[in-house]
């Protein structure tokens, strides 16, 4: 198993059973390497594989964010071209259901061509130098997004990757209305899984970029309950109480605590 | 009636989905609202949590949760330390004011020294408004050590075995 493959792996378990697929978006790995034996040259070729085994058209609408990784590969211009713009033009159309996509390229002159290309047509896609999750949660958005819709992308990755309106209209300080014009528009423009939820505290919001957490699947389960957060973002409170981060404790509180190890015979 | 403690799994979610700390039409807290919507919906599906239930007769009247985390003590050693992570703490609103509260708190602390003894630290994370909380833990003399951000890192110490 590849360690991207193994990184992403916890989300999968999550999502097995398909109790949850329509609710929550599911993570799909491709690895465009060794399905081309690393030649890819050909527009005919590069566009066969994105309709029939990379993006075949579909009708369903639980969401999903495709990973496409392009390491290994070196391709040709045109073959490039036909891969990518029918691709976010598609995703654009609708023609692939729900699905956000992160291209993969860790070679920076077809990272170049990607980034141009999705300037040049507007495709909604998003950019990563691999598909480790550490990575592809950091991913450029690239295409068509204004200065302020950066900005909204960046504050909800802030967040958490997931709020509703309400929980962003609290987090960034922005009213109700500015706030829901916001997300609603980086949705229409193909940036973010808008997740249809009850009324009480209306749809969720993902960034696409962000791995699966407990705490979404858990809203899966419990549609009716407002997700981990919102309560707490709505007040405007954005530190995460729930954050794993390493606690260091420095000055007189870690004084406080060496003390401790001494007395319990932990350090000399 | 007697609190009768026992480990959480995902067959306690009914009992979960219905547990509040906030009595209906009380005034609340952003912190009140989240521990609530939280416990209703995540914290059974958390993967690296410990989770307490606490009942009396068939109703669910407390909570707890915990895990094992990190810290970093510069001053002594440049290795971590392990600690346990005090994550959640409630109280059914129905059996405020009743005790319960310490008594929740010393049997999840009692449960983390049976899990490891060798820990030393009990770190938590309670918003810096959250009274009643940082009340509780001080009674067990876990204490402010820190600000972060909105919060207050709380540390004590777990008695020695």
């Amino acid at each position: 198993m590849r360690l991207s493959e193994a990184g992403w792996r916890r989300n999968a378990i999550a999502l097995a059973g398909g109790l949850v697929s329509a609710l929550v978006p599911s993570i799909r790995l491709s690895f465009l390497g060794p399905t081309t034996a690393g030649r890819l040259d050909d527009a005919a070729y590069a566009a066969e594989l994105r309709d029939r085994s990379l993006f075949p058209p579909t009708s369903m609408t639980a969401p999903v964010t495709a990973i496409l990784d392009l390491g290994g590969t070196q391709p040709t211009g045109a073959a490039l071209r036909e891969l990518v713009v029918p691709l976010g033009q598609g995703l654009l159309g609708g023609k692939y259901g729900n699905v956000k996509v992160v291209l993969v390229a860790p070679d920076d002159s077809v990272a170049e061509l990607i980034r141009l290309l999705a300037r040049e047509y507007r495709l909604p896609l998003f950019l990563a130098r691999t598909s480790q999750p550490e990575d592809v949660a950091a991913a450029e958005p690239i295409g068509d997004l204004t200065q302020a819709e950066h900005e909204t992308l960046n504050s909800l990755n802030a967040v958490g990757g997931i709020s509703t309106v309400a929980g962003f209209a609290g987090a960034t300080g922005l009213g109700a209305t500015a706030a829901n014009n916001r997300l609603t528009g980086l949705n229409r423009k193909g940036y973010v899984h808008r997740l249809p939820r009850g009324r009480r505290y209306g749809d969720i919001f993902v960034d696409p970029r962000s791995p699966v957490s407990d705490e979404l699947i858990a809203n899966a389960m419990h549609p009716e309950i407002p997700p981990a957060r919102d309560a707490l973002l709505r007040a405007g409170i954005v530190d995460d109480p729930y954050a794993r981060t390493r606690i260091e404790l420095h000055g007189e509180a870690g004084h406080r605590a060496a003390e401790i190890l001494r007395r319990r015979g932990k350090v000399e | 009636m007697t609190l009768l403690p026992s480990r959480a799994s995902l067959q306690d979610d009914a009992a979960f989905a219905a547990f509040s700390c906030i009595a209906p039409g009380a005034p609340s807290t952003p912190w009140l609202e989240e521990v609530d919507n939280y416990i209703r919906a995540a914290l059974l599906r958390a993967s690296d949590l410990h989770v307490l239930a606490f009942r009396e007769g068939d109703n669910l009247v407390a909570v707890s949760a915990f895990y094992e985390s990190r810290i970093g003590i510069p001053v002594v050693q440049p290795a971590d330390h392990p600690a346990w992570h005090l994550e959640v703490l409630a109280v059914a609103h129905q059996r405020h004011r009743n005790g319960i509260g310490l008594q929740v708190l010393d049997h999840t602390l009692a449960t983390m020294q049976e899990l490891d003894p060798h820990i030393v630290f009990v770190v938590a994370r309670a918003h810096a408004d959250n009274d009643a909380s940082i009340r509780l833990c001080a009674k067990r003399d876990i204490t402010l050590f820190l600000p972060d951000g909105a919060y207050q890192v709380l540390l004590g110490e777990l008695k020695a075995a």
